[in-house]
């Protein structure tokens, strides 16, 4: 085989090297960016999209991204804006899963969804820094070291935002229940 | 309005992952997947590639061209301006020094603003572009090449008839095409030697 051969040999083997990584990454990391991009957009097609593009382009950059924990902090920060962004562009089009969808429910399930739609109410009320740290701490259970890793901020600082974050949420919930 | 009963930190935490427990369609990682293989077989990926390659080659030449080809400075005099006795009708350089000339010959001093466009130039000559020692290894380079003592063959990992496109053939005394200018000396028509 001449030396070029071997070169180009190598180049093919990182690459596949690189593929298989990265299939561990989104095998481990699909669910986690989806939830993210969901958490903004409650919309589970819109969200599908948006983790893809971030795939995508975690993808482009994954040389720099093989770390695992260093490749899941890229990804959530970038799901995150990517779905701000698809949020503001898109406000009048993206149709809310939970809008119109009490018809033909049971009484439980009607009183379940209203629920729900209140709390995503009191989380969307919240500050974007305060709201990341709830949603994060939502999907798959994360501590606060894991957020704070996620994040890349200090642990005092996300059991701060999550304590304030807490408070907001309970005083926003229970003024809704109260007033129904 | 009815009595509300405390929301704990455990409940809300529970009410916020169950809001949050939805999965992504089963073909999303399917479609992901696609759309990674598409990424980088489209022709924008190549490009980029393409694009960083030709960056790093145009900064690999642009070094080899400011190490190797470009001639070193050499130490030049630095013009000055002076009188020149006899009767010169013009001189073959330019206006502006002409005119100094002209001026120092009559005895006037130049202009305050009349600056000579050659300040600049005496500047620059001391300002040092190449290294005296990376010079001579430059030089000791090329001559190692033209000599056959060195041999960046392996470097450059070229094959035998590419290399011998590349060789450098040595000037040869004969090849020197004979001087067309009269040696310097005696006065001629056009000026005193200086």
């Amino acid at each position: 085989m001449s030396e070029r051969a071997v070169i180009l040999s190598d180049v093919f083997a990182v690459d596949a090297d690189l593929d298989a990584e990265f299939e561990i990454r989104l095998r481990e990391s699909s669910t986690l960016a989806f939830r993210v991009a969901y958490s903004v957009l409650r919309h589970r097609e819109d969200a599908e999209d948006v983790a893809q593009d971030a795939f995508a382009k975690a993808y482009g950059n994954f040389r720099q991204l093989r770390d695992r924990d260093r490749f899941r902090a890229w990804l959530v920060r970038l799901t995150w804006r990517l779905a701000l962004d698809r949020r503001r562009s898109d406000v009048r089009r993206i149709a809310r899963e939970l809008d119109g969808a009490n018809a033909g429910m049971s009484a439980h399930a009607a009183g379940a969804q209203e629920r729900s739609y209140s709390l995503w109410e009191a989380i969307d009320a919240l500050p974007e820094k305060l709201r990341l740290v709830v949603v994060l701490s939502g999907i798959e259970g994360h501590n606060v070291t894991e957020i704070a890793q996620l994040l890349g901020v200090a642990v005092g600082t996300v059991k701060s935002r999550m304590n304030t974050a807490r408070r907001r949420l309970r005083e926003h919930l229970q003024c809704a229940k109260s007033n129904r | 309005m009815r009595e509300v009963e405390p929301l704990t930190d455990a409940a809300l935490d529970r009410e916020i992952a169950d809001a949050l427990s939805i999965d992504p369609s089963p073909e999303f990682a399917a479609r992901v997947r696609q759309r990674v293989r598409l990424e980088r077989h489209s022709p924008s990926w190549h490009w980029g590639a393409f694009g960083a390659v030709g960056a790093i080659a145009a900064v690999a030449l642009t070094a080899l061209y400011a190490a190797v080809v470009r001639p070193t400075p050499r130490p030049s005099s630095s013009l000055v301006a002076r009188s020149i006795s006899g009767a010169i009708p013009t001189l073959p350089i330019g206006p502006g020094i002409v005119r100094i000339a002209e001026n120092a010959a009559i005895g006037k001093s130049p202009a305050p603003t009349a600056r000579p466009f050659y300040s600049h130039a005496s500047r620059m000559d001391t300002a040092v572009l190449v290294d005296e020692r990376e010079a001579r290894a430059i030089r000791e380079l090329i001559s190692g090449v033209v000599n056959g003592r060195i041999d960046l063959a392996p470097l450059l990992n070229v094959s035998a008839s590419e290399r011998a496109f590349l060789d450098v053939i040595p000037i040869r005394e004969s090849d020197a095409p004979p001087n067309p200018w009269p040696s310097p000396g005696g006065t001629t028509e056009t000026g005193v030697p200086q």
